[in-house]
């Protein structure tokens, strides 16, 4: 059966691949572009949105709440700094995985303050965008703001040295660029980004769960930046506009909505897989390794 | 070691677990010589190399440079203060274009702003560096090409290109004709001596290839198993007996 395209399905999924667009800018900058497998993105995503939701219930304003957000994001981030700068490339990895599910342990756990499993519902948007049509161009904007500042960075001077770090960390060094100052930076883009992306989000959803971020969040954001293999914001957006639209087919489709989200993680996989296999040794250039 | 030398390396002890790699070294070289390291495989060249920049941690010893003790900087701190660097396996960005092999290490030597590349004329500025320092080493026709396709020889002269941007004193050279035609190791010889006598740098030099490394340097200095064997003029060692026995074999 197939369903009617409306004008809320349209923002909705405007609002969705912006979201996507600007999380996946963090992604892309570490993973593809430095070679530094950052996995805590999901945590700084749903950080960014409780801290805003929780510091609102306390009746804060709009304002106070988003610094209280923005704050917390930046101790987290500056916790995965400091993990980056002490930990061996392997570690740090398994660092910022374990930290998704340390978030999720402490936001199940912490009820009183994030509602645990049951969530937080009834979340207001703020007032210039109330509506899902202001949100859905508020986001575009946001999206672009983005990409374009994605952009800035290839070209300059951090760019290519998160470009070269990914291929030979020592001869980086060696042309006394710091490695380490690069790859922080690109953490706390990273996270930033993130956690835009989460306020936005909830502005969005309205409702708050554990279930918001998460290992799902961080397989979809994976395959985005893997896709986007070139240090290139076009191939960003066009691998952003593939992993998040392409699954909508599904829903198009008389299938339970339970499955749903387990066949668009499949589908992910299978992407993946494809990516792997046959296109990228025909997207990229062949060089000589011997 | 004297006052004047560039850089100094004293007892220099280097171990990786229970093997001393570097054993009590001591070490001068004079601002604007050219010295070339030598000795079997193994017996600590590219380590020294690697103390110097700040790659290995040192068990025991002191490196100063230009007068400063240098022990506690990070490589990229040394690259800054004036320590430059080529690698045993040719030390560019494959994934970088020609170009931006260049520019990666002009940015930096030139001191220009992180936006450089938004304004006109800091780009027609690189862009003039970047065609001359290509031409000098015949590379101008690879400009846009990745790195990656570059033979091993158009490669070694890539690394040299940069090197020649380096904004320092010092250049330390792994094994610069590993994997290079002997046709291009003369423009290898060339560039090298351009470094040193054009462009002002002290050069340590690693080389295997002993008729090329003797054309190029002042001074020899032999290392056999982590320990300094003996040190002179490439006339001198060539002379040495000892050496002939230890580094060439006693010729059974």
């Amino acid at each position: 059966m197939i369903k009617v395209i409306s004008m809320g399905y349209f923002f909705t999924q405007l609002a969705r691949l912006c979201e996507t667009a600007i999380m996946s800018v963090g992604a892309h900058l570490t993973i593809a572009v430095s070679g530094i497998f950052f996995m805590g993105i999901p945590v700084t995503f749903s950080l960014a949105a409780y801290a805003l939701v929780i510091a609102q219930n306390f009746g804060l304003s709009l304002v106070v709440s988003l610094i209280i957000s923005f704050s917390a994001v930046l101790i987290a981030s500056l916790i995965f700094v400091i993990a980056y700068l002490k930990l061996s490339d392997d570690s740090f990895t398994v660092f910022t995985l374990a930290s998704i599910l340390a978030f999720d342990a402490a936001v199940k756990s912490w009820d009183s303050l994030t509602g645990g499993v049951l969530g937080i519902a009834g979340i207001s948007r703020p007032e210039f965008v109330s509506t899902l049509a202001k949100l859905a161009w508020f986001q575009f904007a946001l999206a672009i703001l983005a990409l374009a500042i994605e952009q800035v960075i290839l070209k300059t001077r951090l760019g290519r040295a998160l470009r070269a770090m990914k291929e030979d960390k020592y001869l980086v060094e060696s042309l006394g660029i710091s490695r380490r100052r690069a790859g922080a930076t690109v953490i706390l883009i990273s996270s930033f980004a993130a956690a835009v992306s989460g306020i936005v989000s909830i502005w969005r959803l309205q409702f708050l769960d554990p279930s918001f971020g998460g290992i799902i969040l961080l397989i979809q954001i994976v395959t985005i930046a893997i896709i986007a293999a070139k240090p290139k914001v076009r191939w960003l957006a066009f691998a952003t506009l593939i992993i998040v639209l392409l699954p909508e087919a599904l829903r198009f489709l008389d299938l339970p909505s339970s499955i749903v989200g387990h066949l668009r993680n499949l589908f992910y996989a299978l992407i993946l897989l494809v990516m792997i296999k046959n296109i990228s040794d025909k997207l990229l250039p062949q060089k000589r390794f011997i | 070691m004297n006052k004047e030398d560039l850089i100094c390396i004293e007892n220099l002890n280097v171990k990786f677990g229970q093997q001393m790699v570097l054993d009590n070294v001591s070490l001068g070289i004079r601002a604007g010589e050219v010295v070339g390291l030598i000795g079997p495989n193994g017996c600590g060249k590219t380590t020294l190399l690697n103390a110097i920049s700040g790659f290995v941690p040192i068990e025991a010893g002191t490196i100063s440079f230009d007068g400063r003790d240098i022990m506690n900087l990070a490589p990229d701190k040394r690259a800054t203060l004036g320590i430059g660097r080529s690698f045993q396996h040719a030390g560019v960005f494959k994934e970088l274009s020609v170009a931006d092999n260049i520019i990666i290490g002009a940015e930096k030597a030139e001191k220009f702003p992180w936006w450089w590349m938004f304004a006109s004329h800091y780009r027609k500025k690189m862009d003039k560096i970047v065609n001359n320092t290509l031409e000098d080493v015949n590379l101008l026709a690879h400009k846009t090409s990745l790195a990656g396709i570059l033979s091993g020889g158009q490669i070694r002269l890539l690394e040299l290109a940069r090197l020649q941007l380096f904004e320092g004193k010092l250049l330390l050279i792994d094994e610069p004709t590993a994997g290079v035609a002997p046709a291009l190791r003369q423009q290898l010889a060339k560039t090298i001596k351009k470094l040193n006598q054009e462009y002002g740098f002290t050069v340590i030099i690693v080389e295997h290839d002993l008729k090329f490394l003797f054309n190029l340097v002042d001074r020899v200095v032999v290392l056999v198993d982590g320990c300094k064997y003996i040190e002179g003029t490439p006339e001198e060692i060539q002379k040495d007996k000892r050496l002939q026995e230890i580094y060439f074999g006693n010729g059974d």
